[in-house]
C-alpha cells in the first residue's frame, strides 16, 4: 500500500503536466532569469550573458519573489479547483494521510520540476555560452529556491484545507505572501529599532528563522556572496556561528521546520475534517 | 451484508439524517428512496468511508466502518452522485488508476478492466477522454471505477440521475444483472426506479426512515389510495353500504366493534381527500363520529412529492 501514495502522486503530476499556468509560470521564470542574466549589468554599462557567480546573486531574489508566489497560488487552485475528485480519493482503501500526502507529492513534483526548469534552462545556455565557471553557486541557489517551493506548497495545502473555499484560500495565500515578501521585513525593521543591541541579535536570529524566504536567501548568499551581502541577519548569523557549513546548518535546520510543521498541521486537520 | 444501527449525521447544527437503522441482506438490492435533501447522500456517504457519522453504528461485509475503514473500503465500490471523474483522462487510464490505488494486483489489472468494461458497455471507449464523453456514458465510467475490484458491496448514489430515458433503462439493467452477486444500495428520488431495480426500499424524508417494505406492496399502498380509520357509534348493518356509496371510496374494510363503539377502515381513491364527505355523510345518517384519522400521512405525503418530482423530470 506504500505504493498508493505514489499513485496518487503521480496522478497529480499527470494532471498538471498540461496545465497552462505551469507551463506559463516556467516559460516566464526562465526569462526573467535570463532577462537578469543578461542585463544585470546594464548599469555598470555591460550587456550579454554573465558568469554563473554574478548570475547567482542577482536571481536569489527572483526566485525568493516568484517561487513562494507560484507555490502558494497552484496548491490553492489544484487542491480547490476539483475539491470534488476528493471524494473519489478519500473513499479508496487509502487513508487520509496517505491521499494528503500523494497530492502533496504531486503538487511539489510539479512546482519543483517548474522552478528547476524555470532556473535550469537559462542554466543551459550560460554554460553553454560563458562556460561553467562558478555553476556551484548557481546550483546552490535552485537547491535552496526549490526548497523554498517545498515549504510554501506545505503553506498552500494547508491554507486550502482551512479556508476550503477557493476564493478564501487566493486571498489568504496572497496575504501569506504579500507579509512574507514585504511586512515581515517592515516589522522586524521597526522591532529592532527599539531593542536594545544585547538582545537585538537573538531577535534578529529568531526573526530571521521565522521567515522561510528569508532563510533561503540567507542561505543562498552564504553560498554566493561575499559578507557584505548577507544583510543584518545573515552577518549575525555568520559571526555567531563562525563558518559558512555552520551557518547554512543552521538555516537548513530552519527551512526543515518550515517544510514539515505546515504538512504536519495539514494532515491533522484532514484526518479530521469533513470535507 | 450491511448492517445500520442508528446512525446520526449532523453538519453543525444541522441533522441531515437522524437515528437510521436498516439490514441489507447479501446478494439483495436496497433502494433508498426519498426527496432531494433527504439525507440518502448523507447516509451513502457514511458508508462509503467518505465521512464519519456523528453517532451511531455501520458494519458493511463484517467490518465497522468507523474502526477499519480501510477494510470496509476495500470490499465496496462507491459511485458518488455526479461522480467526480478526471476529466482529462482516457477511460483506460482512469479505470487503472482506480483499480491501482484499490490495490487491483497487476496480474489482475487486465482483466478486471476488460470486465468492468464489458459490463458497463465502455468495451470500444476505453481510448476516449472522459470529458469528450456524454452523461450517459460518464455515469457508466463511474459505475466501471465502483466495479473494477469486484467488491462484495456497491454503494450508487443517484446511478440514473441526468441520463435519457434510454440510457436510465440501460444502467438500470445493469444494476439488476450485478445483484445476487453484489450486495447493491442504490439511491434514487425517482419512485418507478425502485419498483424495477429493488427488492426492498427504505423511504426515508427529513432525515428519517418513513418505511421500510417491497416495491410492491409499497405500490399497492400507494394504488389503494389513502386508508382512513373511523370510530364511531351506531346501527352497524347499514354502515357498509353507506360508506361504499361515499363517493371516491374504494374499499371497504371489516367491522370491529367493542363496547358499542365501531372500528372501520376504508380505502381512498388514489389523490382524493374524503374524510369531510365520510364526516358528512355519517352524521347526516344519524352515525356518532368519534374518530376519523388517516393513515401514513407521511408516507403519502412523501409519494406525493417523488411523483410529482417524476412527472417533472
Ligand atoms: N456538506 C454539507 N454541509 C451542510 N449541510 C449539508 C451537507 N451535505 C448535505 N447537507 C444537507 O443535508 C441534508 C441532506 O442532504 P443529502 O444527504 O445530500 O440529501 P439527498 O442526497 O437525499 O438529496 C440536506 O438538507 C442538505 O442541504
Ligand atoms: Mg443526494
Amino acid at each position: 500500500m506504500k505504493s498508493a501514495v505514489l499513485i496518487i502522486g503521480w496522478q497529480e503530476v499527470v494532471l498538471h503536466r498540461r496545465n497552462r499556468w505551469v507551463i506559463s509560470f516556467s516559460v516566464l521564470f526562465a526569462g526573467l532569469t535570463l532577462l537578469v542574466a543578461y542585463f544585470g549589468m546594464i548599469t555598470s554599462g555591460y550587456a550579454g550573458f554573465q558568469d554563473f557567480t554574478r548570475t547567482s546573486a542577482s536571481i536569489i531574489n527572483l526566485g525568493g519573489f516568484l517561487i513562494p508566489l507560484f507555490a502558494l497560488l497552484l496548491g490553492v487552485f489544484s487542491f480547490l479547483t476539483h475539491r470534488e475528485y476528493l471524494e473519489i480519493l478519500v473513499t479508496q482503501p487509502v487513508s487520509r494521510t496517505r491521499v494528503l500526502l500523494g497530492k502533496y507529492l504531486g503538487l511539489l513534483f510539479t512546482v519543483v520540476g517548474a522552478s528547476a526548469l524555470g532556473f535550469g534552462l537559462p542554466g543551459v545556455i550560460i554554460a553553454l555560452t560563458i562556460g561553467t565557471e562558478g555553476i556551484f553557486s548557481y546550483l546552490a541557489v535552485i537547491l535552496y529556491s526549490c526548497l523554498l517551493a517545498v515549504v510554501f506548497t506545505g503553506l498552500s495545502v494547508l491554507i486550502s484545507l482551512l479556508a476550503r473555499r477557493r476564493q478564501v484560500a487566493l486571498g489568504i495565500a496572497l496575504g501569506v505572501w504579500v507579509f512574507f515578501e514585504l511586512l515581515y521585513g517592515v516589522l522586524m525593521l521597526a522591532t529592532t529599532l527599539y531593542l536594545s543591541p544585547n538582545i537585538l541579535k537573538t531577535t534578529l536570529l529568531v526573526g530571521l528563522l521565522g521567515n522561510p524566504i528569508d532563510i533561503s536567501r540567507v542561505l543562498s548568499l552564504l553560498q554566493v556572496g561575499g559578507p557584505h551581502l548577507f544583510g543584518p541577519a545573515g552577518a549575525t548569523l555568520m559571526k555567531l556561528t563562525g563558518s559558512t557549513t555552520l551557518a547554512s546548518l543552521y538555516g537548513l535546520a530552519g527551512l526543515m521546520v518550515w517544510v514539515v510543521c505546515p504538512l504536519a498541521a495539514a494532515i491533522f486537520v484532514f484526518r479530521r475534517q469533513d470535507l | 451484508m450491511i448492517q445500520v444501527e442508528n446512525l446520526t449525521k449532523r453538519y453543525g447544527r444541522y441533522t441531515a439524517i437522524n437515528d437510521v437503522s436498516f439490514e441489507v441482506e447479501k446478494g439483495e438490492i436496497l433502494g433508498l428512496l426519498g426527496p432531494n435533501g433527504a439525507g440518502k447522500t448523507t447516509t451513502m456517504r457514511v458508508l462509503a468511508g467518505f465521512f464519519p457519522a456523528s453517532e451511531g453504528r455501520a458494519r458493511v461485509a463484517g467490518y465497522d466502518v468507523f474502526e477499519e475503514p480501510l477494510e470496509v473500503k476495500r470490499r465496496v465500490g462507491y459511485l458518488p452522485e455526479n461522480p467526480p471523474l478526471y476529466t482529462e483522462m482516457t477511460v483506460d487510464s482512469f479505470l487503472s488508476f482506480v483499480a491501482r490505488i484499490k490495490g487491483v494486483p497487476r496480474s489482475d489489472l487486465g482483466e478486471r478492466l476488460e470486465y468492468s468494461k464489458e459490463c458497463c458497455g465502455l468495451s470500444d471507449n476505453g481510448g476516449r477522454l472522459i470529458k469528450h464523453l456524454s452523461k450517459g456514458y460518464r455515469q457508466r465510467v463511474g459505475l466501471a471505477q465502483a466495479l473494477i475490484h469486484n467488491p462484495e458491496v456497491l454503494i450508487l448514489d443517484e446511478p440514473t440521475i441526468g441520463l435519457d430515458p434510454n440510457q436510465i433503462s440501460e444502467v438500470r439493467e445493469l444494476i439488476k444483472s450485478l445483484g445476487g452477486d453484489h450486495t447493491i444500495i442504490l439511491s434514487t428520488h425517482i419512485l418507478p426506479e425502485v419498483s424495477m431495480t429493488c427488492g426492498r426500499v427504505i423511504i426515508i424524508n427529513e432525515g428519517e426512515i418513513v418505511a421500510v417494505d417491497t416495491p410492491e406492496n409499497l405500490t399497492r399502498q400507494l394504488s389503494g389510495g389513502q386508508r382512513i380509520e373511523l370510530e364511531l357509534a351506531g346501527r352497524v348493518d347499514q354502515l357498509p353500504t353507506l360508506l361504499g356509496g361515499v363517493s371516491g371510496v374504494q374499499t371497504v374494510g371489516s367491522l370491529e366493534e367493542t363496547n358499542g363503539r365501531i372500528r372501520v377502515w376504508v380505502e381512498s381513491v388514489p389523490g382524493t381527500e374524503i374524510r369531510h364527505l365520510l364526516a358528512r355523510t355519517l352524521v347526516e345518517s344519524g352515525f356518532e363520529l368519534y374518530q376519523i384519522h388517516a393513515e401514513g400521512r407521511t408516507l403519502e405525503e412523501v409519494f406525493k412529492e417523488l411523483t410529482t418530482k417524476e412527472a417533472a423530470a
